[in-house]
């Protein structure tokens, strides 16, 4: 199952101990799995952080496909000048 | 439809070449309306009274004289702006706190930094505007104020909020400052490694608050109706961004709002907000007439985004062999009056350039009595590659190495992990060090007299919400429409990949930026997004265009639409059984109403698959030993751009990043007297470069990775070319006086005193 990496400590606060596991499917997916396990976690995932999949950063795209085998990465939302 | 995940290569005969531009007759003969060239029946001059001080409690504030006057028709204050319309819009990249945004337009209680707006002012000449703030009264009781990273930072220092909490601090602290938030990020052990490196560098580095320094200053007039249906003309980098702002703050539905953008005079970021345009709109809502606000250039500088100065300690270690086994950074930069600094975008790009197994970043967004920091091309990335780079240049130094080699040594690399965890995909970060290293101006070694400086840089590059639509005219002729405002030539892309896909020549083809109620959501023009995402949907909505036009000609044949080919912008007949002739755009748009009517396609996406982008500079200069004056000789922008869809443009993004990015290290910065207050308010005092500062700016595209995730293998190019030149101007100096040069900007003082051994 995909594991979720994130260099952010806020997203490892919400989490506490639980491990960020989720199945395979969609971000939308995923981050109701998240939610369901530590309210408000998945919430301030989809407000706050892209998500890199493969190496390929995803910013409100809750449709974007996790695989078994997908590198999933957490990172701060990217604005630009 | 398609992405680029699974474009077949095309034969280009548009993208890469450089037609005319489409703006350019129009800006250089006068034609070009600018936000303040916008004039209306009856329009009333606006005029916005600003707070003489950094800090001060609004006592009280008396309009009674000045409304008095005659031909004033109204005055706004903070207590004409609704609080309660507090909270968060997600207004395209990100979310916006509202609240802070609506404060920051005209302040509530205090003002919190020299130039903050605490009233305004409608009339019917700026005269009696101006006159009219004169008898403005406003009572304050002036705070003690702070400006400096490192002086909010300290025990003690004047609190702007007094109930601001840390936040990202584990566990949470207990008393207030100045620090809105804290991040940490890193991965490995670092202290390990740092104790098994050969060679350690560190040191602390410092750049002023520089301010975009676009040419046009903020400028709008905001019409409010008598059916509550309002109209809002504005200079801005978003139209739908002003519309989500204003709309909210003046507690009013989107839908009633329509947000019409002008020709922009520059932006890099500084436009991607609203200062005035929520003021004009309530002046205008209170007295029923069209009104006009122009910020002078004194004001662009006390009362819009500069970016953020920062302070930012850097650590390397190495081995001898160059290898770079851990990097740390501490960086603490400015957010001006309301928390939202880039700082974690500066602890994202900081080390993106390398591989290095052990990172430990910490990142500090503080607060002072400054005016809110807005974006400024690839924000947060300029200061911490300065630090980094400049630390790089120093451990090249200390093991006698090339600098280039260095990188190349430590660069990330196809399938690299970045330091937030990601893996890199679709890079060009060693063929453009390559490219550079293969270079005459850099083979050739620097005259007599002369160092050279070398730093690359990193930026993500975003995609997000676009809109674009396309019709076909009845002689045959294309219109382009989409919703970003071209800061940096991308009509001219759009138009480019439209003739492309449809295959007409380019002058055929017209670029239009709509407004609010003409086309669909667009997210701003911002983060090099506009050629990747909006022009994935101009090229989605010019494929289902032809697909449309292969459709009208096989009615016309009266044959299977698989039996029609279109190529070079006409429909060919493959079935042998017809004997036709082929139809080109022009005979079929001419009789569209007897093949289905007009023939047009609008195309709504979230862009994903935006591809990061990488730059190495080397900038050639020499310093007068009697004035300390530095002149840059020669400079040299190199960049993985995917494909360039017009070059001229594409090399101006490089050589304008580049000169910014010079003029943010030797001479730009915000002064600041003891009382708080901004000593060089003017373009005379705050010296940016000019033409003759600089030579020609050589440039190299480097098209080895084009982006596979984009029909013709776009990257954004526009943020990348302002992120190395800071630290390539201070290394080269740094190579002159044989001193780390690391407080910016490097003015002749500075230069002086460096040369001089002090």
């Amino acid at each position: 199952m995909p594991v979720i990496t994130t260099i952010s400590r806020q997203v490892h606060d919400l989490a506490g101990d639980e491990p960020l596991i989720v199945s395979a499917g969609t971000v939308r997916k995923a981050l109701h799995e998240l939610e369901a396990r530590c309210p408000g976690l998945g919430a301030f995932i989809e407000d706050n952080m892209a998500i890199a999949i493969d190496g390929e950063i995803h910013q409100d795209a809750l449709d974007a496909v996790i695989s078994d085998d997908s590198e999933v990465v957490l990172i701060p939302k990217i604005s630009g000048g | 439809m398609s992405d680029g995940d699974d474009a077949p290569a095309r034969e280009l005969k548009v993208v890469g070449q450089r037609p005319v531009r489409p703006d350019g007759a129009d800006k250089v003969t006068g034609r070009a309306m600018f936000g303040a060239d916008f004039r209306l029946p009856g329009m009333l001059a606006g005029r916005v009274k600003r707070s003489p001080h950094p800090h001060a409690r609004i006592v009280s504030i008396d309009t009674t004289a000045a409304a008095a006057l005659p031909g004033v028709k109204a005055i706004v204050t903070g207590a004409d702006f609704d609080l309660a319309a507090a909270g968060k819009i997600e207004a395209g990249e990100s979310a916006t706190d509202v609240k802070s945004v609506s404060i920051n337009c005209m302040a509530h209680e205090k003002a919190l930094y020299q130039g903050h707006a605490v009233a305004a002012v409608a009339a019917t000449s700026a005269e009696i505007a101006d006159e009219a703030l004169d008898l403005i009264e406003v009572t304050y009781e002036v705070l003690p104020h702070v400006i400096d990273v490192e002086d909010a930072m300290k025990d003690g220092a004047p609190l702007l909020y007094p109930d601001m909490i840390t936040t990202g601090e584990s566990p949470a602290p207990t008393e207030p400052s100045n620090i809105a938030s804290k991040m940490v990020a890193g991965c490995g052990d670092v202290k390990g490694a740092m104790e098994r490196a050969d060679i350690v560098v560190e040191g602390r580095y410092r750049t002023a608050a520089v301010h975009q320094g676009y040419i046009e200053p903020h400028a709008c007039v905001a019409s409010w109706g008598a059916d509550g249906q309002a109209v809002v003309w504005a200079s801005t980098q978003g139209q739908f961004l002003v519309r989500a702002l204003t709309a909210k703050i003046c507690n009013m539905p989107l839908s009633d709002l329509k947000v019409i953008p002008s020709e922009i005079g520059g932006g890099f970021g500084g436009k991607t907000t609203v200062y005035l345009e929520p003021v004009a709109l309530t002046l205008s809502r209170k007295c029923g007439r069209p009104v006009k606000l122009v910020m002078s250039r004194e004001e662009v500088f006390i009362a819009s985004g500069p970016t953020s100065g920062s302070v930012i300690d850097v650590k390397l270690g190495a081995m001898k062999d160059g290898t770079i086994i851990a990097a740390e950074a501490t960086l603490a930069y400015q957010a001006g009056a309301f928390p939202g600094s880039p700082v974690n975008l500066g602890c994202m790009t900081a080390f993106a350039c390398y591989d290095i197994e052990n990172v430990g970043l910490v990142g500090y967004d503080v607060v002072s009595n400054r005016p809110k920091v807005a974006a400024y091309r690839a924000p947060g990335a300029p200061m911490a590659a300065f630090a980094v780079e400049s630390a790089i240049d120093e451990l090249a130094l200390k093991l006698n190495m090339d600098p280039i080699d260095l990188r190349l040594k430590n660069a990330v690399r196809e399938g690299a992990k970045a330091v937030y965890g990601a893996t890199l995909k679709s890079i060009g970060f060693v063929e453009t060090l390559e490219a550079v290293k293969a270079h005459p101006n850099y083979t050739t070694p620097p005259a007599p007299g002369v160092t050279r400086g070398v730093a690359a840089g990193f930026w993500f590059n975003i995609g997000g919400e676009s809109s674009a639509s396309v019709h076909v005219d009845e002689d045959g002729g294309v219109t382009v429409v989409s919703a970003n405002p071209d800061i940096g030539g991308s009509r001219a892309s759009m138009v480019m990949m439209a003739a492309e896909v449809i295959g007409v020549p380019v002058e055929h083809v017209r670029g239009i930026v709509a407004d609010t109620a003409s086309i669909g959501f667009s997210s701003t023009t911002g983060g090099s997004r506009v050629t990747f995402a909006t022009g994935m949907a101009v090229v989605q909505a010019a494929e289902r265009i032809v697909e449309d036009l292969k459709l009208r000609a096989a009615k016309t044949w009266d044959c299977d639409v698989s039996q029609v080919d279109w190529k070079e912008g006409r429909a060919l007949c493959l079935d042998p059984s017809k004997d036709v002739q082929p139809l080109d755009l022009r005979s079929i748009a001419g009789k569209s109403a007897r093949t289905g009517g007009p023939i047009g396609a609008e195309v709504s996406l979230n862009a994903q698959g935006a591809a990061p982008g990488f730059g190495v500079h080397v900038c050639d200069l020499k310093v007068d030993p009697e004035t300390g004056q530095t002149t840059i000789v020669k400079y040299t922008a190199a960049q993985d751009v995917g494909r360039a869809i017009h070059p001229s443009y594409v090399e101006g993004q490089l050589q304008g990043g580049a000169a910014q990015g010079v003029g943010w290290a030797l001479n730009e910065e915000y002064v600041y007297g003891p009382n708080g207050t901004l000593e060089n308010a003017s373009f005379l005092d705050y010296r940016m470069p000019v033409a003759s500062d600089l030579p020609m700016i050589d440039t190299i595209l480097v098209e080895s990775r084009p982006n596979p995730r984009h029909p013709f293998g776009v990257k954004g190019v526009g943020e990348v070319p302002i992120v190395p030149p800071l630290a390539a101007v201070a290394n080269a100096i740094s190579r002159i006086t044989n001193k780390r040069m690391t407080s910016l900007p490097l003015s002749p003082m500075k230069v002086l005193d460096a040369l001089s051994g002090d």
